[in-house]
């Protein structure tokens, strides 16, 4: 009897999920029709202790998708952006992933903040050949990952040779490491670690502490205050990178030159005690009229500056934006990604081409000047 | 370095010892983990934030009031949470009533407040240095409010009746009643008690940190529940002494060992006590599942 009812469940799971696959499948093929509007899936942290650095970035790519719409949307079709919350972990942004799949009228997608979400959704895209733009994950992991895969973001790789070269730059020759325990700040302090031994820089002291939880760097700072170093680097997020710039000064090491990371690069840093301290990023607000706009439009629409993450994801925006653009017939995941693979646009932040899933923009070096990111680099 | 370690431990352990309290006094009461201790605490660190922040409300009065509002938030989450049920013997309804009420306030918090980091700076923070040591504007207001709260709390448990009525209740909760004692106030009035010290230690916490968010409970109010299990729950000298200790311990382990593990070695010793010495460093030998 129970094995009669164990065949029957079975039979009925086999079966719907082969009506599903008929209907996901017959779904995609005649489900474009002309005048339907077009869906870009964004996966950011929307609640957490980032969440305003997720809210930053969506506030960027529904800028971009709003001024899209106004200049006539793709060949009459609007545009629309699904959001996810994906809380800074991993698992909610592998299920959002899944969702964004499973999505017919999700013909791209821009995602995510944090390098861990990214690693755990780049297979799901992948094999769903659906195409993803990150503006944010930057871990060294994701270079080359897959064919659907780009980032507007830097590589890690390159930004900790480049905080390498800047503090050889100026002289520093022992320094203490800071970085989250996570797979972004384990991969930029890998890239740091790797070029200081190749500079000669020593590295004195390396401290961790946790993403979004740390708020108590006291032991961290004593630790480097006695550790003789000239400069602390730090790999990690916006908050807690204000706590130690914060925190530094009670602990014994007020006198020490900063670095931080690209993840500084936010106008929440600038609420903290961090007067002189280097930052990296790679938004020049300065630049060119193109991101004197972006700012401007930003101003008015969200009442708040835009920082280097916003530009990334508005650039990451534009070029999905600009791809259904160059699509000529048919707008599918598969002609959106041939086209991002081979485009040339030129963004806020600076010119992109892919190349092994990394943009070829460049770094830059900010100090933080009477509250206000000025570039010096 | 050693000695620099060992300040920036008992200060952190002021903060934890304070906040244990609250769940030693509870539990020595009603034999329960008030697991919304902590949440209650990060309420009132909002208050704090708020009034002075939008209202700019003097400091002291800021502080009184915010852990007024603490006390009285902790009062009412006994009130709605634990008292309609607590009267029959079921204290697993209670435990899972207060991890109810713990995500429940961290939830509203979240909608209320938004679920950013907010800043929060009202006190001196000039650096002192004294005898090759730093020490924090801050770090001493930190030593000296627990300090003055601890001999506060000595006093009214063991000098005044409502200390003593305390106290029997926690000898046993029927007897105390027998002797006319008015034992639902005595318990509202320890939660209270105890939320307003968790309020005072929320705002010097806040401020040693700066920085305000609606899972600032969480880690905390588990280092607090740690000290209260070491030093012996239910006993109010054991949750000073377990504060202490685990900050100190804290503060060693990741200054010598590693800042990675700097949260478990907390727990590793917590674990241990329970293994060697389940009551706890002070607390009585009766053994009571938690």
């Amino acid at each position: 009897m129970k094995r009669d009812l164990m065949k029957k469940l079975m039979s009925m799971v086999i079966a719907s999920t082969i009506i599903a696959g008929c209907l996901t499948g017959c779904g995609s093929t005649s489900g474009a029709t002309s005048d339907d509007p077009i869906s870009i899936g964004a996966s950011f942290p929307l609640t957490g202790s980032i969440a305003a650095d997720g809210q930053t970035c969506v506030d960027a790519i529904n800028l971009a998708i709003k001024q899209a719409n106004e200049a006539g949307g793709i060949n009459g079709r609007t545009l629309k952006l699904e959001t996810g919350d994906d809380e800074g972990t991993p698992t909610s942004a592998a299920s959002i992933a899944n969702k964004f799949v499973d999505d017919d009228k999700i013909l791209a997608v821009v995602s995510s903040y944090n390098s861990s979400c990214m690693l755990a959704q780049v297979d799901i895209y992948s094999e769903a050949e659906l195409p993803c733009i990150s503006p944010v994950a930057t871990t060294p992991a994701l270079t080359g990952v897959s064919d659907f895969f780009y980032r507007t973001a830097p590589n890690d790789a390159d930004c900790g040779s480049y905080a390498g070269d800047f503090l050889k730059e100026k002289g520093i020759s022992k320094v203490a490491l800071f970085y989250e325990n996570d797979d972004y700040g384990l991969g930029l302090a890998e890239a740091f670690e790797a070029k200081c031994a190749e500079l000669g820089i020593e590295i004195v002291t390396t401290q961790t502490y946790v993403y979004g939880e740390t708020v108590d760097y006291s032991t961290q700072l004593t630790a480097t205050s006695g550790s003789g170093a000239e400069a602390i680097f730090v790999c990690g997020c916006v908050t807690e990178m204000g706590l130690i710039c914060d925190q530094r000064s009670d602990y014994g090491c007020g006198d020490m030159m900063v670095l931080l990371g690209n993840g500084g690069y936010a106008p929440a840093l600038l609420d903290y005690n961090t007067e002189g301290v280097y930052v990296q990023g790679e938004f020049d607000r300065e630049q060119s009229e193109k991101a004197k706009e972006f700012v401007e439009a930003f101003k008015t629409e969200y009442g708040y500056e835009p920082g280097n993450w916003a530009a990334s994801a508005y650039d990451s925006a534009l070029i999905v934006i600009e791809a259904m653009k160059e699509c000529d017939g048919d707008i599918t995941r598969a002609s959106i990604n041939e086209k991002i693979s081979g485009i040339s646009f030129p963004g806020v932040c600076g010119n992109y081409t892919f190349v092994n899933c990394n943009s070829t923009k460049e770094e830059l070096m900010f100090q933080v000047t009477d509250k206000k990111f000025a570039l010096i680099k | 370095m050693f000695f620099q370690h060992l300040l920036n431990g008992l200060i952190i352990g002021g903060i934890y010892a304070m906040v244990a309290l609250g769940y030693s006094m509870v539990y020595g009461v009603l034999q329960i983990v008030n697991w919304a201790h902590a949440d209650v605490l990060m309420f009132g660190t909002f208050i704090g934030m708020l009034l002075a922040t939008f209202l700019h409300v003097p400091v002291i009065a800021m502080v009184l009031l915010a852990a007024l509002f603490t006390a009285i938030l902790g009062m009412a989450v006994e009130r709605v949470a634990y008292r309609p049920i607590k009267s029959a013997n079921r204290r697993m309804a209670v435990l899972v009533s207060a991890l109810g009420m713990s995500t429940f306030l961290q939830n509203l918090a979240q909608l209320v407040f938004g679920s950013g980091t907010r800043q929060f700076k009202v006190f001196d923070t000039n650096a002192y240095e004294i005898g090759g040591m730093k020490i924090t504007g801050m770090q001493i207001l930190i030593l000296s409010v627990t300090a003055v709260m601890l001999l506060i709390l000595y006093i009214m448990v063991y000098r005044t009746k409502l200390g003593i009525a305390m106290r029997a209740c926690s000898v046993s909760i029927d007897n105390a009643k027998l002797m006319g004692i008015n034992t639902n106030m005595i318990i509202s009035g320890t939660f209270g008690v105890g939320a307003f010290m968790a309020g005072v230690a929320g705002i010097l916490v806040g401020n040693y940190y700066n920085a305000v968010y609606p899972t600032m409970g969480y880690l905390l109010g588990m280092k607090a529940f740690a000290a209260a299990i070491l030093g012996g729950i239910g006993s109010i000298p054991g949750a000073v002494f377990g504060g202490f200790i685990i900050g100190v311990i804290e503060s060693l382990g990741a200054g010598y060992i590693s800042s990675a593990y700097r949260d478990a070695f907390s727990f590793l010793v917590m674990i241990l006590i329970l293994i060697i010495r389940p009551a706890g460093l002070l607390g009585a030998k009766h053994i009571d599942k938690v």
